[in-house]
């Protein structure tokens, strides 16, 4: 019968001596206590309290800016999948039409990835000035940098048979993209961007803290003077939004695929 | 189209020759069976006469065209003459059948607008109708390719080669992964169109009834070589006894 306990190699050790390390420094730095733990439940009762009824007096501002939202992660994710189908042909194995193209598209998509959103966002608002217009820029870029990692690894993955019936037929890159990529790898390509588009509406709201529109500025704006009950019904309002595109999206993924 | 190969070989990068001193000649309008064991080059001869493969050394001719040593242009225009049919369909699975036939017309149509059902010329829709009759499919036409049986989606590849207007027809295994009625429909519809349009057609088989039946000529390969080139009524059991090591009896079986 085999030991309880089977020892463990050196690197395996390395690794969790290090994973320790970092938890027990982390916590260090981080001065979480079990007062300030116990001080923080009751804080949120406070908040909770305090935000209680929610205040429905600026429901109207508050809708048209959870709408304005809804747009920039709409419109982001469009013209962010749009950009990802020629970067995603341009960095599949398959369809690239130099090594050289691929380690560039590959690149691109890497560099848009590896930067979160938020930051995309600062450096907007920065570039471009306050509003939706720096928030739909941010998701366009965070999109390409998902949808544009997925395309091309689903180009990659698609049978080869329809590309080389096109292929010996006569037939151009452009009418191969066409006839064999595209229709064979489309169902898949709308559930990435329906999964894509959820992930852009919790972006948008968080962009609007960085001043890029819609119902995050509005979020903000209540927290800090301490409307906490006009806080809520946002609050409210985002869980309604997310939970409705989840669901909705959810329901298209699964007619698609 | 007349064809013709001459001392055709194709040796990979490991040194191993698939194809040595492959020399035949197809005239305008002849039907050819290439027949041979696993591993006899068969599918290696038949990727080179399109150029999915290069060759080592010899030479190909469709016509007066050598395509040794064409640019990827000049095969593209010379390919748009040549019907394909795969063993696989290679349909697009999830499109209607109308759809997938009318992608056989994107080798001769540049321009974006002919591929699509929605934008294609009335000329274009009626020629996708017509071909459909002649397979047998018109009142299929809306389908989904993947609610058709295999025959069926055969039958749905060759009115999209169809729509090239081809010159010749090349077939790897037509019939390979069909049941043998369904196959038997496929060869007879091959030949027809063979027949009427004096189509050149070069088609690997495994079912040698059917190259015995419905094929002008029989080509034997065996180890990359020709070991037989006979018109099909020459062709004894001996003959096919040489080309498959094992008795004939068991490889019809």
């Amino acid at each position: 019968m085999p030991g309880r306990w089977k020892k463990t190699s050196f690197s395996t050790t390395i690794i969790l001596v290090l994973v320790a390390t970092l938890l027990v420094h982390g916590l260090q730095r981080s001065e979480l206590t079990i007062t300030r733990l116990t001080d923080g439940i009751w804080r949120l009762g406070d908040f909770i309290t305090q935000a209680f009824p929610p205040d429905f007096s600026r429901i109207t501002n508050i809708l048209i800016a959870s709408f304005e939202t809804f747009e920039i992660a709409l419109i982001g994710t469009i013209f962010g999948a749009l950009l990802s189908v020629p970067l995603g042909v341009l960095a599949a194995r398959n369809t690239t039409p130099h090594k050289s193209v691929y380690f560039i598209a590959r690149g691109i998509i890497s560099f848009l990835r590896a930067i979160p959103d938020l930051v995309w966002g600062l450096i907007f608002v920065v570039t471009i000035g306050l509003g939706p217009a720096p928030g739909i820029f941010a998701i366009t870029v965070d999109v390409i940098g998902f949808c544009g990692r997925f395309f091309a690894e689903r180009i990659e993955e698609i049978d080869s048979g329809p590309m080389d019936s096109l292929k010996v037929s006569g037939a151009s890159k452009l009418a191969i993209v066409t006839g064999a990529i595209l229709p064979a790898t489309l169902p898949s390509f709308i559930a990435t961007c329906l999964f894509s588009l959820e992930q852009s509406v919790r972006s948008a709201i968080i962009l609007g803290l960085v001043g890029a529109g819609g119902i995050g500025v509005e979020l903000q704006t209540s927290m800090q003077l301490f409307r906490f009950k006009e806080a809520l019904t946002i609050i409210l309002i985002i869980f309604a939004i997310v939970l409705g595109v989840e669901r909705v999206s959810a329901y298209f993924r699964s007619k698609i695929i | 189209m007349n064809f013709k190969t001459e001392n055709l070989c194709k040796r990979f990068s490991d040194g191993h020759y698939a194809l040595r001193d492959i020399s035949f000649t197809a005239k305008e309008g002849q039907s050819i069976a290439i027949i041979g064991p696993n591993g006899a080059g068969k599918s290696t001869l038949i990727k080179c006469l399109v150029g999915l493969e290069e060759i080592t050394s010899g030479s190909i001719s469709f016509g007066q065209v050598e395509i040794s040593n064409m640019n990827k242009k000049n095969l593209r225009e010379l390919r748009k003459n040549i019907g394909f049919v795969f063993q696989n369909f290679n349909l697009i699975q999830n499109l209607s059948v109308f759809h997938n036939v009318l992608f056989g017309t994107m080798g001769r149509k540049a321009n974006p607008l002919s591929w699509f059902p929605l934008t294609a010329s009335k000329e274009d829709r009626e020629l996708v109708m017509f071909h459909l009759d002649r397979v047998g499919l018109a009142d299929h036409a809306k389908k989904r390719v993947d609610h058709l049986s295999g025959g069926q989606q055969q039958r749905v590849a060759i009115a999209k080669m169809l729509m090239q207007k081809p010159k010749m027809i090349i077939a790897d295994e037509p019939v390979a992964s069909l049941d043998p009625k369904s196959g038997l429909e496929v060869i007879e519809l091959l030949s027809t169109i063979s027949r009427e349009e004096s189509l050149t057609v070069i088609s690997i088989l495994h079912q040698l009834d059917f190259a015995r039946n419905y094929f002008d000529r029989i080509i034997g390969l065996k180890k990359g070589q020709i070991e037989m080139d006979k018109l099909t009524s020459n062709v004894s059991k001996e003959n096919l006894d040489l080309i498959y090591s094992n008795p004939l009896e068991e490889i019809i079986v």
